[in-house]
């Protein structure tokens, strides 16, 4: 069996697997099959970056399998990991609300449309964090930095962000210019207009929102039994039952203090019609304004405090903090439930991550080099059972795969306003078929949309493989349309043919190079799948004498193969 | 690791996927069930737990009708209300005091819909279509966003909620792309064929090395059931409406009750679109409520008016609906004229073989719920509390299908079917 050369692992560029003094994992059961080179290249490429490995890469690791280390720490550093950081701890905290239609295009945003809004708006927590997690910045400054990044749109929706220069553009590391206490993306007023916590409720519904994805702790878990006929409709009598009922105060008695911490309006945000606006109440911890919600004083789990950044430092002190991190990206990059993250395996990734100064980069190559994620099969029923092998592309690698090694990119423009948008809307606009919620096919694909879909689909169904055949028809036409309209040598993919081309032989060539880009498979020329593909093309051709076509046709099945849409 | 592996088709035994498979006779072993999710918390105070009078409850103006033996409180306001229960008392029975134990929106539902805080259970509706209605070409309809199919993912589909599975399903529906050049490539019948015979004669060189067991097995075998359930699909494009168009209320009874006759799909989750989540303004629940049951009506009389698949039957006869909201409302008025939420439901359940113009269950003056005894469903001091586990166990083992597999030590609700 081929095993990965696990103590090569970990070169330069910050903490490596030999700081943080991880032993290898012992094998696994002989009836477990592991991913070869290549294959464990593909995955580790499609978590860390949503892309596949080039031909390149895959050529050095299966010439030399003592390379995987330096490729596998490339990954590392390719700024696509950026984009998965995101994608990760959007599941962790679903901020991407791309099913929303309640964002007004008005004030310093009015003509934006509403697609760019929801896309903007909702980024800027994700943004700070994949910032901290790029540079290498230990990662409970996403709970301490002073700053958060904004673009051009989350610059004009606050009144109180500084520093952001037009004429650049893109994201940006940006100050907020009130008082509001520094505690990274808590600070950030997505948080407030993101969760909604009305009323009575005042911040308890962020609260819990913190708690879930910071310490996977979720109060909603909790059953709730009340005692009689409470009155819930009562702010009173909830004040009261709060501390009084035992079954209420079980819960209350810790969040009731956490949601006191937050310093923003209750309930405002979901009301928001004019921007640049506002949402931090100055007053708040200088005149106490929890006094008015919760009626207690902030506090962390009976540890006092006053501002967002008492409870931020209390958070990073609190062991669940690291073991929920090391959970999470477990759980993501293994596509298992959060819950069934094996305790060990949670707490051996918690102490790599401490262990390296909280260098989560470090975290991501602890899992990548987790036996678990080398899995790929099971040699025998019995050893099957709960075996996780293959993992489903999500939406968002599906968008970066097809946009590298095709070039299209799938968008459409929603003309109409959107149903049930507040009145002054734009257009929704361009949007990004296969991550929007909303006209796209983001939930269609088993994604989330953060609102209503808060769990992915980790498999296959009509609808997922409907929009997969869709997408590769796109994709397909546009790639061999743009390639043979360039020089070979400038082009994406069909380097070794033209549309004239019809000898067997170097059709099935280049039917080889794309079974090694698109699924990292180095096949022989008459390798069963490439006859398949043979077949696609010389029917086609011969039916059309149209070489365009026969590519177009023989890459349109090949997008849409299973192992396009598992790695 | 120890995630539960899904194996449930394979072990329902003689279900082997292919088109001529799902193409075969729609065996009726079961009804069919329909799932309305009026979502949000309805104030049941509003129709069917009539509270009049009571210094411990706000309640809309009214007065009670007895229909059958079901008390609803009805007023020129709601006329739909009353219309609803003339024509279907017979067939409707409700059932009051449902516990979710909990008062969020999201767990709520999760809770209603499956009975379970686990976040991969598979909802009613799911469980239904799994176990009835497999050879259907889409045996769950989701016109819904809420849902939730766990391990059954691969037996559902979502329409979206602008009805973007129109797109998918017919070409000439496609999102339009940014620059028209951009044409997709279109096969002829030939040309899909060879597509095909390249993705499924590759499929099946994975079931024989890497997927021939366990979880990877149930990924490919989930992809292939996904394209063949697509290709059955296709021909139905246009009843799915126009893509971009947000599916109202009426447009998905339409639906619902095409997919159901034609024998398209065998379940249905239906969020109507009313937002009953009335904590500023709690009058909205008049027109919300009328609105409601005015649909309602147009549902009963859709199934009542199609033909069954059995002799001489109608759809009504053959199909089972539940109606419940994930939460209801406060006894009292907040100080912003709304009602919060509160954790105790009231439902309703009609169809085929339903023991209708009944009533079990019951809450006090408080909208506290009467323990239940679960068996029998009569109301028991020495009882136990009704939760939405038991209402869902009773109404699967009505339909047919065991509930023990899938809630596990539930003693399901009794008393719902003949």
């Amino acid at each position: 069996m081929w095993a990965l050369p696990w103590l090569a692992l970990g070169i330069a560029c910050g903490p490596t697997l030999e700081d943080t003094s991880v032993e290898p994992a012992p094998a696994r059961d002989p009836a477990v099959a592991e991913l070869m080179p290549a294959q464990y290249l593909l995955r580790a490429s499609m978590v860390l970056r949503g892309v596949r490995p080039s031909a390149a890469e895959i050529q050095q690791v299966v010439d030399d399998p003592s390379a995987l280390a330096a490729v596998v720490e490339g990954y590392l550093y390719d700024p696509r990991f950026g984009d998965a950081m995101r994608d990760l701890h959007n599941e962790a905290w679903s901020f991407r609300a791309t099913a929303q239609t309640n964002v007004p295009a008005s004030g310093t945003l009015a003509d934006e449309p509403m697609g760019r809004l929801r896309r903007s708006l909702y980024e800027s927590p994700l943004r700070t964090i994949s910032y901290i997690i790029e540079e290498d910045h230990p990662y409970t400054e996403i709970l301490t930095a002073d700053y958060q990044l904004a673009d051009d749109v989350v610059a004009r929706a606050w009144s109180n962000l500084d520093g952001y220069d037009p004429a650049v553009g893109g994201w940006q590391v940006v100050g907020w210019t009130d008082d509001r206490p520094r505690a990274g993306i808590l600070s950030d007023n997505v948080l407030y207009i993101r969760f909604a916590s009305m009323g009575s409720n005042y911040n308890r519904g962020r609260a819990n929102s913190m708690s879930r994805a910071l310490l996977c702790h979720d109060y909603l878990d909790r059953e709730i039994t009340l005692e009689g006929a409470l009155d819930l409709s009562n702010p009173d009598v909830v004040a009261d039952a709060v501390t009084a009922s035992e079954a209420c105060a079980t819960c209350h008695r810790t969040l009731d203090p956490l949601a006191s911490f937050f310093p923003f309006r209750t309930g405002f945000a979901l009301y928001l019609q004019e921007w640049p606006a506002e949402l931090y109440d100055p007053n708040w911890v200088t005149q106490e304004g929890w006094w008015y919600g919760t009626e207690v004083a902030p506090s962390y789990y009976g540890q006092a405090g006053t501002s967002l950044d008492d409870l931020a430092r209390d958070i990073l002190a609190d062991d669940r903090f690291a073991l929920c991190t090391a959970k999470r990206f477990y759980a993501w990059m293994t596509q298992t439930p959060l819950h069934h993250v094996p305790d060990d395996v949670a707490g051996d990734l918690q102490d790599v991550l401490v262990g390296s100064g909280w260098n989560a980069r470090t975290l991501a190559r602890a899992v990548v080099m987790h036996p678990d994620f080398r899995v790929s099969h099971a040699r025998d029923a019995a050893t099957a059972d709960g075996l996780v092998g293959l993992q489903k592309v999500r939406p968002e690698q599906l968008e970066r795969m097809i946009a590298d090694l095709t070039g299209f990119t799938w968008q459409t423009d929603v003309p109409e306003l959107c149903c049930g948008a507040p009145a002054g809307s734009s257009p929704v606009g361009v949007i990004p078929v296969t991550t929007d919620a909303w006209s796209g096919f983001q939930t269609l694909l088993g994604g989330i949309d953060g609102a209503f879909v808060s769990q992915p689909s980790n498999t296959a169904n009509t609808t997922s493989t409907l929009a997969l055949r869709q997408l590769a028809a796109e994709a397909a036409a546009f790639l061999v349309r743009e390639d043979f309209a360039l020089p070979a040598a400038e082009r994406r993919r069909l380097r070794g043919v033209e549309a004239t081309t019809v000898d067997e032989a170097s059709i099935r060539a280049q039917l080889v190079s794309l079974h090694l880009d698109l699924y990292a498979e180095q096949v022989a020329a008459d390798d069963a799948s490439v006859s398949l593909a043979w077949s696609i093309w010389s029917e086609v051709h011969r039916s059309s004498g149209d070489g365009t076509r026969a590519w177009q046709a023989t890459l349109t099945a090949m997008l849409q193969d299973w192992r396009m849409f598992y790695y | 690791m120890s995630i539960r592996r899904r194996s449930l088709l394979a072990s329902a035994g003689a279900f082997a996927l292919g088109p001529s498979t799902l193409r075969a006779a729609q065996a009726v072993d079961g009804p069919n069930v329909i799932f309305v999710h009026p979502h949000g918390g309805w104030d049941t105070t509003y129709s069917i737990d009539p509270k009049p009078g009571l210094a411990t409850v706000d309640a809309p103006v009214g007065e009670i009708t007895t229909y059958s033996e079901i008390p609803v409180f009805t007023h020129s306001s709601r006329p739909s209300l009353g219309a609803y229960f003339d024509a279907w008392a017979e067939q409707t029975l409700v059932v009051h005091g449902l516990s979710v134990r909990s008062i969020a929106h999201l767990e709520c539902t999760k809770r209603m819909l499956t009975g379970s805080t686990d976040e991969e259970a598979p909802d009613l509706v799911a469980i239904a279509a799994h176990a009835l209605g497999r050879d259907r070409p889409l045996p769950y309809l989701m016109l819904a966003d809420r849902t939730m199919v766990g391990p059954l993912a691969a037996i559902a589909g979502r329409v979206g909620p602008t009805a973007q599975i129109r797109a998918l399903l017919d070409p000439g529906d496609a999102l339009p792309p940014i620059d028209p050049r951009h044409a997709p490539f279109v096969g002829s019948n030939d040309e899909e064929a060879l597509i095909r015979a390249f993705v499924e004669g590759n499929a099946a060189r994975a079931q024989a090395e890497r997927a021939a067991y366990g979880y990877n097995a149930d990924r490919i075998a989930d992809f292939l059931e996904g394209r063949a359930r697509g290709d059955l699909l296709k021909p139905y494009a246009s009843w799915f409406g126009d893509a971009g168009t947000l599916l109202g209320f009426d447009a998905m009874i339409g639906l619902a009750l095409d997919a159901l006759e034609s024998g398209m799909s065998k379940t249905v989750m239906m969020d109507p679109l009313l937002d009953f989540d009335t904590h500023r303004g709690n009058g909205e629940q008049t027109v919300l409520q009328d609105v409601l049951f005015a649909g309602l009506d147009s549902l009963l009389q859709g199934l009542a008016a199609r033909p069954g698949q059995r002799s001489g039957g109608t759809l009504l006869d053959e199909t089972v609906v539940v109606v419940a909201s994930e939460l209801s409302r406060t006894p009292k008025m907040n100080a912003y004229g709304g009602k919060d939420h509160w954790p105790y439901c009231s439902v309703l359940l009609l169809g085929a073989g339903v023991r209708g113009g009944r009533v079990l269950g019951q809450t006090d003056d408080a909208m506290v719920p009467a323990l239940v005894d679960i068996p029998t469903g009569a109301v028991d001091v020495a009882g136990d509390q009704l939760r939405p586990e038991n209402f869902l166990a009773g109404v699967l083992q009505g339909i047919g299908v065991d509930p023990a597999g899938w809630f596990p030590g539930t003693t399901p609700l009794g008393g719902l079917f003949a």
